[in-house]
């Protein structure tokens, strides 16, 4: 139905031209999900964006053709290919926040395009519109489709978002990223029902997305895109189980199993082969020496009331009680709103707590004053889940890895400052031309390597990490995990491990807690709560998150 | 050397014929403001050096000009050019301190409303929407008044600079102010303040260590455009009578001064000052505008 045949694009700005794809050839038929999957900067999006004729400024088709349904998309002029938008090609947009119009309820929104799509009068076009929130298990569409967007849950927004791509009843709808925004358990939910939609319309649809999870449930064909070039298209399960190409093998493996603990992560050598799986070795602990614990623990918001109001208090966590024994590490997890971040803040100090005590290494810290607390700061340390939110921009990194150095004066001279960072970075996978120079020249990875040399400058005991991955590329996920259980092992550091990424977490915990709506819902050994989970909570997360494994097994 | 030539800024720089142009014209401006003494051969505001014989030449290219004096002389035998460059010195050195006085007390009550909020936000904000209700050009008319109406012509003479960069910088501090204000609320947001913060650093240390360098950039922008807005003001501020006294004219003055030959037939006594201002502002205005496109952080 689409063909997309040979296409480069090109992207011009100010700062220069951009190859963004180069001859990339992928087709989708009828009643198909394509996967676009690659890595940032990967082109996937600008593919989509290009049969869309949505290119952003400055970026322009420089070569081949986009056939849909046997017209060349690229010699429609502006009229045409509006009508083609829409009517016959829709887009599923990533952020179900901002997709929908705030000022408009979903009545405006739906009806317009849906009598502008399938010429029907006001009234029809009503009908049709609460048929699809129907079809999207919105409850009580009659009523609720008068409601503003901000009435609705993220989950039920980023189904009227597809509802809106599908209700002009279009051949072709190009997925960006459609889940990216949501938890999993709305995740799963949403995969479901795109997958059923194709079975019973007949569409074709691209999934563009970087999570090799959602390619594994849904799709039935796999395109895997790097530095705008076209990798290896094929079936999805040949794809996952025997991928031929280096880079998608590369990509395949980086993907951490929720089946199995690893002892480190494939990443690949100097020489681009990749090193076999190895089961993780079981560690031990002397579980009587407590480097952290939290006892009874709560932490309650007021979410700033305004001048004349006073805001609801939120408890975002409840009376939580658990020990991390030195060496080892222990994973918070759940879905968004569950306080694994407000726990991780209030432990270091970042949210006072309303409840309870957190003992470091024996000490009650929770009750103390800054002044009390700063000899102790430089033991327990944090790495945040964005590094390009967590260097300073203005800093070299020189000055970002010697911050904690000088603050707490563990040197004496800037001599001794400098050798230390050189050694601090060359730990950590970089080296020392990196002093002079600042966060935006390097990747994500990269910072998220400068971040981590920085917590470790002080020499920490314990390390909390706040979804330290989750910005990152599969492969470089991969590669920052590694290196951290490396540390860990190197500096037998205590890890507080925070994600909502199960697989993640097994691969780096020895206990996990899960937590829901700021309350305990289970605490077990990583393999114990995997393998058999005791709560329906754990249960329905464990089953919820996207499996890769039955096409390995297969 | 190398280094610098590949910065992003440099390099957008070299890329944009209109900021090279109108950055090109400014450096000249300013040269010659500084050195007005030293590239005129007359110092126009020294009664002692005019000649009552120069007076009203018109411009070297008409049939009665004089060689000596290129853009040719007022009624006094001023030297015009010379007139020109002495008055851009000091429109330029108005404009520069006030602005100067502007950005300090609009970052600083910035940092500390966007930083501190609550009560210090509550109140900083109020000041700043009191502050831009009053406009500029009636703060200093006032103030002029009553300084003129309180002292002696000799005290005026020296105080009235002042005044007009106090009255300038007083009027044009809340756009730095909303500015910072709310880069502050957005850095603060940021991880990095996070990780100062779980280091256990003080108030004081992120708002001058991180936060501060973080808000430069946009104010940077704004004081540029801010600069020539402030000329523009010492201008009309001069023109009306209540700017720089005319023993030392701006450029707003001798527009002023000109104005009155204007019907006389020597248009070149206000001509060219009124193009020196438009000149001024003009580069500064589309050096600004570039400079805007070049920091814009989303393009690096």
């Amino acid at each position: 139905m689409l063909q997309v045949k040979d296409v480069s694009i090109r992207f011009e700005s100010r700062r220069g031209n951009v190859l963004a794809a180069s001859k990339v050839s992928l087709n989708v038929e009828r009643g198909e999900i394509l996967g676009l999957v690659g890595e940032s900067g990967a082109g996937k999006s600008t593919i989509g964006n290009a049969v869309m004729g949505l290119l952003e400024s400055g970026g322009s088709v420089t070569n081949g053709e986009i056939i849909f349904e046997g017209q060349n998309l690229l010699n429609l002029d502006k009229e045409g290919m509006r009508a083609m938008r829409g009517k016959r090609i829709s887009m599923i947009m990533q952020d179900p926040m901002t997709a929908l119009n705030p000022v408009k309820n979903i009545a405006d929104q739906m009806t317009e395009s849906i009598a502008y799509n399938l010429g029907l009068n006001a009234k029809e076009a009503l009908a049709e519109a609460i048929s699809w929130l129907k079809k999207m298990d919105i409850p009580n569409p009659e009523e609720r489709i008068y409601h503003y967007p901000h009435e609705f849950s993220g989950g039920q927004r980023q189904r009227i978002v597809i509802a809106l791509a599908l209700c002009g009843k279009p051949d072709l709808v190009i997925a960006d990223e459609p889940t990216t925004a949501l938890d999993v358990s709305v995740q799963a939910q949403i995969l479901k029902l795109i997958r059923k939609l194709v079975a019973e319309t007949n569409i074709g649809i691209i999934l563009v997305t970087h999570n090799m999870g959602v390619v594994a449930e849904v799709t039935d064909r796999v395109a895997i895109m790097r530095y705008g070039e076209l990798v290896e298209i094929g079936p999805t399960a040949k794809i996952l189980t025997a991928p031929e190409t280096d880079y998608a093998k590369m990509l395949i493996a980086s993907v951490p199993p929720g089946d199995t603990k690893l002892h480190r992560l494939p990443v690949p050598e100097a020489d681009g082969t990749l090193p076999p799986a190895q089961a993780a070795v079981h560690r031990d602990f002397d579980e009587s020496d407590v480097i952290l614990e939290a006892r009874n623990l709560s932490i309650t918001y007021n979410p700033g009331g305004g001048f004349f109001s006073k805001g609801e208090p939120v408890r975002a966590l409840q009376d939580l009680s658990f020990k991390v024994p030195r060496g080892g590490s222990m994973g918070l997890v759940g879905e968004s709103g569950s306080g694994k971040s407000t726990c991780a803040r209030g432990i270091i100090g970042l949210t006072p707590t309303s409840g309870g005590q957190v003992y470091f290494n024996g000490q009650e810290i929770s009750a103390m004053s800054e002044k009390q607390r700063r000899p102790l700061r430089p033991a327990m340390q944090m790495i945040f889940q964005d590094p390009y939110s967590s260097l300073n921009k203005r800093m070299s990194i020189l000055d970002v890895i010697a911050e904690p150095i000088r603050f707490y004066g563990l040197a004496n001279n800037a001599t001794e400052i400098e050798h230390r960072v050189v050694e601090l970075l060359e730990r950590v996978g970089l080296n020392g031309d990196a002093l002079k120079r600042f966060p935006h020249q390097f990747s994500g990875g990269q910072r998220q390597r400068i971040a981590v040399a920085r917590t470790l400058a002080s020499k920490p005991e314990l390390i909390i990490c706040d979804e330290p991955t989750s910005a990152l590329d599969v492969s470089v996920q991969a590669a920052v995990l590694n290196l951290i259980k490396d540390l860990q092992d190197e500096y037998k550091l205590s890890l507080l491990f925070i994600s909502h990424d199960l697989p993640v977490v097994r691969q780096m915990c020895d206990d996990i807690i899960v937590l829901k709506q700021g309350q305990l819902v289970e605490m077990d050994h990583t393999d114990r709560i995997f393998d058999n989970p005791q709560a329906d909570y754990t249960k329905e997360l464990i089953e919820l998150m996207p499996h890769m494994d039955d096409f390995k097994t297969a | 050397m190398q280094k610098f030539l590949q910065h992003n800024i440099v390099q957008d720089y070299l890329r944009t014929p209109s900021a090279i142009i109108s950055s090109i014209v400014l450096v000249s401006i300013i040269f010659c403001a500084i050195f007005a003494g030293l590239i005129t051969n007359q110092n126009p505001f020294d009664p002692m050096q005019l000649d009552l014989m120069d007076s009203q030449l018109p411009p070297v290219w008409l049939e009665e000009g004089d060689g000596r004096f290129i853009l040719g002389t007022d009624e006094q035998g001023r030297d015009v050019l010379a007139a020109l460059f002495y008055g851009s010195r000091l429109s330029l050195l108005v404009g520069l301190a006030s602005v100067l006085l502007s950005c300090f007390i609009g970052i600083g009550l910035g940092l500390a409303a966007g930083f501190f909020r609550g009560m210090t936000d509550v109140i900083v904000t109020r000041l700043a929407d009191l502050q831009m209700t009053i406009p500029g050009l009636l703060v200093a008319l006032m103030l002029a008044g009553v300084i003129k109406s309180q002292m002696s012509m000799e005290m005026q003479e020296t105080v009235m600079i002042y005044v007009v960069i106090l009255a300038i910088g007083f009027s044009d501090w809340p756009k730095y102010a909303r500015v910072t204000r709310s880069a502050v609320m957005i850095e603060s947001q940021e991880d990095y303040v996070l990780a100062a913060r779980a280091m256990g650093a003080s108030p004081w240390y992120i708002l001058f260590k991180h936060v501060l360098p973080n808000v430069m950039r946009s104010n940077i922008v704004i004081a540029t455009v801010g600069l020539g807005i402030a000329i523009m003001l010492e201008a009309t501020l001069s023109f009306l009578g209540a700017g720089v006294p005319v023993s030392t004219p701006s450029l707003g003055t001798l527009i002023r001064t000109g104005a009155n030959f204007l019907f006389a037939g020597e248009w070149w006594v206000v001509l060219f000052p009124g193009l020196m201002l438009i000149l001024t502002v003009f580069s500064i205005n589309i050096l600004g505008d570039w400079l805007r496109d070049a920091m814009n952080p989303k393009l690096d």
